[in-house]
């Protein structure tokens, strides 16, 4: 993508890009309306060939395939159908069918004539188009509109995205899309048309909370009580009927503090953050009780959520979600009408030479610079943050704390922060609240330093871990990657890579954000097919769960969502049921739950537990991500079952602590294999002189 | 009273999104039924435009001003993408006929009549009534293409098409736990909406340089059913994803 849009700027441009992108959509809305108009062989002969030399002009023709059989059925439709069909003489309701005519010919022919030119010269304006910005600009024509444009564009870039991984997942879970079996094919088809569906419209909530938390520009109605939180009382559910996640909260959050809520998995946190940027209620979930007060306007009103979100900004787990422009130039022009802030800010957080750069392509450390700026464009006085650290690596990690600072100092801004690393916020809170079982279990104000005690007491710190024992590593290698190199759109992703597995082993593979770890395991997987050298595996054997695992998530219940492989490998009914039942105990999740209401903590089980049966190598892609200590512990020992039984675990991550617990470490850098070692401080150290 | 407070809750721009979504859809299903049933005399879809099913629920959930953007610039992209359909022609066949008599107005007749989007229903029996009503689909699609294959059954394919369509209604609804007298009063709007949007669909034939009466009788006719038949799919998924929709805040009614 990043290519893609350099290419759309240094290209030499032809055919209809050579001229402005509104006024090339205009000729070619103008052009085929009149082609309705055309009525002689000859002429529509003319058009056709004309539109097609505006095609080859474009020198790029995209969906090929598509292009040439709906020219082909048109062809066809026009020729043959009116021929059979077309009344001798003239249109009369008793002559409509099976006439073979001359006439019909003869209109046949021009009709098929006309719509090929308009079909190409269609094809000719969508191949003009190399971006999603170069649609932007094609038809932002009404500003008032320019919002709900841009808000659009950002759903099907995400959707595209989401579509990629629901591909992968469905490679995984053993999907045969090129099945002959018609039984196989409907069922698969079901479980595809019910994913794509759950995608299309889960997206509808983020979108429309996204975009209404961007674009407020006017700054005149500040008063004293922004930035404040006030809430009485309050329950929560996310159904009306259902459980109850909040209880009787009553909490008071001045203007300019830095409070951080911790709790074990399933506490409420999230929902906490949820109440107070207003996602609760206006997108989702129940105000059962209970008054809210957010910079004085109650979400639980009438009132809009961009008057809500005026002053508050509300930054998901993944901060590049958070972002609503196209490109950064874009995002920054969202939040401010003011060019020297956007100069100011974007200099020192060094992004001005990303602002012509797609959004989704930055790199991690880049994604929390943009992210950074734009809140420091925006006139946020609310921050609400929900594990910003998550997918970091320690590099974004403390360029994200040391911006988080920045702002603290040059704006007088509350921040409300939650996140599995507490120990990274040392010296910026001032305030701990401790939340248990949806209610507020301790508040405390704190000073420097202050911050690992209250984790040790409340022992929410990374628990104790052995070193997973696999003393049985044979030598017997389960996998292969032989010169393997990868490059997507001139990017080299992969370059050289040589690599053995061995059975029973512990690999953890640690680098940078953008270092390739994930393509590299993409690859493994045989999901992605390397542009050079082979991968030698069985790859019915490899089992993978994916960084962001809800992108996975193929079923609607969780019983469906783990017993989908199985299915797919005619597996018996008997065995179906015990395995099941094994892995919802496990992951502590109740049969036919919601896969659509389930906390993230909970998809990353629900996942490890729907990839693993029947798999030799099992991919683990950031595993203690939303994790709280118990359910590391929990899969720590599972991890350790698993090697046990002679499987082989390969460990992506950024978190060193279980890292260190592997018997085998890889270290990736710049799309590289820079290290592979036994000895965990070599890794540290050698990681340590590439960042400098 | 309950739903409508925490209706009152959801954020309003959500429908606005939620609209632009089902657009795409309707652009997408659109293109494809207009690119693969195609008649021989026209541009767009003949036999069944199911994107009348969305285009009705667009316009129920979301609003008229809504329905009308996802009807009918859904139908205008998917028109273009299937055959170039920019023009005039293809103005008044896509986004009059399905923004304003699919969307625009079963929204403002479904308000006008309080009628409730679910009926009523419960989830298990609609499920029965979503395969019973797939059932009586085919069969009446069956007999609506009969006339491609037999000389002069014409207008007759059609007649018995609708007396299957009506006489079938009791067997679709046996036993189904639904608000009868509001589900019949959506089915009288579905002929209502069909018949406008087939009569507009023929004003673009007359434009097109057909006569009235071919217009009517050749394309009038066929969409008129072709309407009809996915509006009654339309109905029945109103009556089964309804409660979902309120719950995401995407349907106010």
């Amino acid at each position: 993508m990043i290519c893609k849009i350099q290419q759309s700027q240094t290209q030499k441009r032809f055919g209809l890009k050579l001229l402005h992108p509104k006024v090339s959509l205009l000729f070619v809305i103008i052009s085929t309306s009149l082609f309705v108009f055309i009525n002689s062989i000859e002429f529509s002969f003319v058009v056709c060939i004309a539109s097609s030399v505006i095609l080859l002009l474009g020198r790029r023709l995209v969906f090929k395939k598509i292009f040439l059989y709906v020219l082909l059925i048109n062809t066809i439709y026009m020729i043959v159908g009116n021929w059979l069909f077309s009344p001798n003489t003239s249109i009369s309701d008793n002559d409509l069918f099976f006439r073979i005519n001359d006439i019909g010919l003869h209109n046949g022919i021009i009709g098929a004539l006309k719509r090929n030119a308009m079909i190409i010269l269609s094809f000719a304006w969508l191949s003009s188009i190399y971006s999603l910005y170069d649609i932007y600009n094609s038809i932002n024509v009404f500003k008032k509109f320019n919002k709900t444009i841009i808000i659009f564009l950002k759903w099907i870039q995400n959707f595209k995205h989401d579509f990629v991984f629901l591909y992968y997942s469905m490679y995984l879970r053993g999907f045969d899309l090129k099945s002959k079996n018609p039984r196989k094919k409907i069922k698969q088809l079901d479980v595809i048309l019910k994913a794509v569906l759950n995608r299309f419209f889960n997206n509808i909530g983020k979108m429309t909370y996204n975009g209404e938390s961007h674009f407020n520009f006017d700054e005149h109605d500040i008063n004293n009580n922004v930035g404040t939180v006030g809430i009485k009382n309050l329950s929560v559910s996310y159904d009306i009927d259902g459980k109850v996640i909040l209880e009787n909260i009553n909490l008071t959050i001045s203007e300019g503090e830095v409070v951080f809520i911790a709790g074990k998995n399933g506490s409420g946190k999230s929902t906490l953050l949820k109440v107070i940027s207003g996602y609760i209620p206006k997108i989702e979930g129940y105000i059962l009780n209970g008054d809210v007060v957010v910079s004085n306007k109650s979400p639980n009103s009438n009132i809009q959520l961009k008057e809500i979100n005026k002053y508050l900004r509300y930054i998901v787990e993944n901060p590049v979600d958070s972002l609503i422009g196209l490109t950064v130039k874009q995002e920054l022009y969202s939040q401010t009408k003011d060019e020297k802030r956007i100069i100011f800010y974007s200099e020192s957080l060094d992004i001005v030479h990303l602002w012509e750069r797609d959004s989704n392509t930055l790199s991690g450390g880049e994604q929390v610079r943009v992210v950074l700026a734009s809140l420091l464009c925006s006139n946020v006085k609310l921050l609400v943050l929900e594990s910003p650290l998550g997918q970091l690596d320690p590099v974004g990690r403390k360029a994200f704390i040391s911006a988080l600072i920045k702002i603290i100092e040059s704006k007088k801004v509350t921040i409300i922060i939650s996140d599995q690393y507490a120990d990274f916020y040392n010296g910026i809170i001032n305030r701990f609240i401790f939340l248990q079982n949806g209610k507020i279990n301790e508040d405390i104000s704190t000073k420097d330093g202050q911050i690992v005690e209250i984790l040790d007491k409340l022992k929410l710190t990374y628990p104790l871990l052995k070193p997973f024992n696999n003393l049985l590593v044979s030598r017997n290698i389960v996998a292969s990657m032989h010169n393997i190199s990868i490059s997507f759109n001139n990017n080299q992703v992969l370059s050289n890579i040589n690599c053995d597995f061995y059975q029973n082993q512990c690999v953890a593979i640690m680098g940078d954000n953008g270092s390739g770890k994930s393509t590299l395991m993409l690859t493994l997987a045989t999901v992605l097919i390397p542009d050079f050298g082979e991968v030698l595996v069985n790859s019915k054997k490899i089992g993978m769960v994916f960084q962001d695992c809800s992108k996975q998530i193929l079923e609607d219940k969780t019983n469906e969502e783990i017993v989908l492989s199985l299915k797919n490998d005619y597996i018996d009914e008997q065995t179906q049921i015990s395995f099941t039942n094994e892995m919802l105990e496990w992951s502590q999740l109740r049969e036919k739950q919601s896969t659509l209401d389930i906390s993230a903590s909970k998809i990353r089980l629900l996942e490890i537990a729907s990839n693993l049966y029947n798999k030799d190598i099992i991919i683990l892609d950031e595993p203690t991500n939303y994790l709280d200590s118990q359910y590391i512990e929990k899969l720590h020992s599972f991890i350790q079952d698993l090697l046990n039984s002679g499987k082989t675990i390969l460990v992506v991550t950024h978190d060193e602590q279980l890292a260190s617990l592997c018997s085998r470490f890889i270290l990736m850098h710049k799309s590289e294999i820079v290290l592979d070692t036994e000895n965990f401080k070599d890794l540290l150290l050698k990681r340590k002189l590439l960042n400098h | 009273m309950e739903n409508l407070k925490i209706d009152q809750n959801r954020d309003e721009s959500m429908k606005t999104y939620g609209a632009i979504v089902f657009a795409v859809l309707i652009t997408v299903i659109g293109a494809f039924m207009m690119t693969l049933t195609s008649s021989p005399q026209w541009k767009g879809a003949s036999m069944l435009w199911i994107p009348a099913a969305l285009q009705l629920i667009a316009g129920v959930w979301f609003g008229p001003k809504r329905g009308l953007l996802a009807g009918g610039l859904g139908a205008y992209a998917a028109g273009i993408i299937a055959y170039g359909g920019w023009g005039l022609v293809d103005i008044i066949m896509n986004p009059l006929a399905g923004g304003i008599a699919n969307a625009w107005l079963p929204a403002i007749l479904f308000s006008m009549f309080k009628i409730n989007p679910d009926f009523g229903a419960e989830t298990k029996a609609m499920k029965t009534a979503v395969i019973r009503i797939s059932i009586v689909l085919l069969f009446v699609l069956g007999i609506g293409v009969l006339p491609l294959f037999i000389i002069g059954l014409d207008i007759w394919a059609y007649i018995i098409a609708m007396i299957v369509l009506l006489g079938g209604m009791p067997l679709i609804l046996w036993k189904v736990r639904i608000n009868k007298t509001q589900f019949l009063l959506a089915v009288l709007i579905c002929f209502v909406i069909s018949s406008i949007s087939a009569f507009i669909g023929s004003v673009g034939a007359v434009v097109a340089g057909y006569p009235w009466k071919a217009a009517l009788l050749g394309t009038g006719l066929g969409w008129f059913l072709g309407d009809t038949i996915s509006c009654f799919l339309g109905l029945y998924m109103l009556a089964y994803f309804t409660k979902r929709a309120r719950k995401m805040g995407l349907c106010s009614l």
